[in-house]
């Protein structure tokens, strides 16, 4: 799970504006997410509640669980294992079902709006410093070196010190939980 | 470590890296939205474990061969995420993002002890 409230990092990013205006509409979400799975003919779905992103693996396996499907965690505990289908209509039905979840339980906008340089900034603070320390602390090497801040603001916050260090499946969900790669508060 | 660009929107072309090839930083003008490789990777017998790994935002999702290993919901921050094949034997891989606001920074499929 995504967890909150790290050293450091206790204030939120200040509002940008333009942030809701840059977010993706329930609509153009779900236009897209029936295209991306292949369905032609979405069926008409409606919007249960807003999640959070730490709700999103959890909530989706019940709700595909509750349909039928054995969805699973994955190793880190945050994402989904769905399971495998190659007969084309079983793989329809499949996709139909993902479809449905993710249109009943959508994740808040704040989520999926554009991070602000703001917040950004603020990212790059706690990647390059508290996460760092962290993953240190943990056992792990950090070998690459933190790009600078306007590289990293310019590339959206691509980089990462998790990048470099190599996990196992059994550490993977307790490393994520000890040292989350974005704090909570930046969403705030 | 294998690693390959299949696609990169917004520019309508398709590059491929050869395994080790060096990879250009991402920047907001490259975004990417798939990254696999149909070449099968055999792990050594003292790197066993074969994987598949992103650092995407949005939704992403992993493949090798015809099993789905994961997906997750990334967000707006770009995460690293990372699927063991649970084989020596990667048949082909493949990570790529679903709806709106993705991008992938790098995806790669490689062996770890």
């Amino acid at each position: 799970m995504l967890s909150a409230g790290l050293a450091g990092c206790t204030t939120a990013a200040p509002p940008d504006n333009d942030a809701a205006e840059k977010a993706p509409s329930f609509e153009a979400e779900a236009a897209a997410l029936a295209e991306s799975l292949g369905i032609e003919s979405p069926p008409d779905v409606k919007q249960v509640r807003t999640i959070s992103l730490a709700e999103w693996g959890p909530t989706m396996i019940q709700c595909l669980n509750g349909s039928g499907w054995n969805a699973t965690a994955t190793d880190d505990g945050q994402g989904i294992v769905y399971p495998t289908v190659t007969e084309p209509g079983r793989t329809e039905s499949l996709n139909i079902a993902i479809y449905t979840c993710e249109v009943q339980y959508p994740v808040e906008r704040k989520y999926v709006t554009p991070l602000s340089d703001a917040q950004l900034e603020k990212l790059y603070v706690y990647r390059s410093t508290d996460l760092i320390n962290c993953l240190e602390a943990e056992g792990y090497d950090i070998e690459a070196d933190a790009p600078s801040m306007s590289v990293f603001v310019e590339s959206e916050g691509a980089w990462s010190p998790y990048e470099g260090i190599t996990l196992s499946p059994d550490a993977v969900a307790e490393i994520n939980e000890a040292c989350p790669q974005i704090p909570e508060n930046i969403w705030n | 470590m294998n690693k390959a660009k299949k696609s990169i929107l917004g520019v309508g072309v398709a590059v491929s890296l050869a395994a080790g090839a060096l990879f250009a930083a991402p920047s907001a003008a490259m975004a990417a939205s798939e990254f696999g490789s149909d070449t099968p990777i055999t792990c050594p017998t003292n790197r066993p474990a074969g994987y598949v790994e992103s650092i995407a935002k949005g939704r992403v999702n992993h493949r090798a061969g015809v099993t789905t290993l994961g997906s997750w919901n990334n967000g707006s921050a770009y995460v690293r995420r990372t699927s063991w094949v649970g084989s020596r034997n990667i048949p082909g891989w493949r990570t790529w993002i679903t709806g709106t606001g993705g991008d992938i920074s790098n995806g790669y499929a490689g062996c770890s002890s």
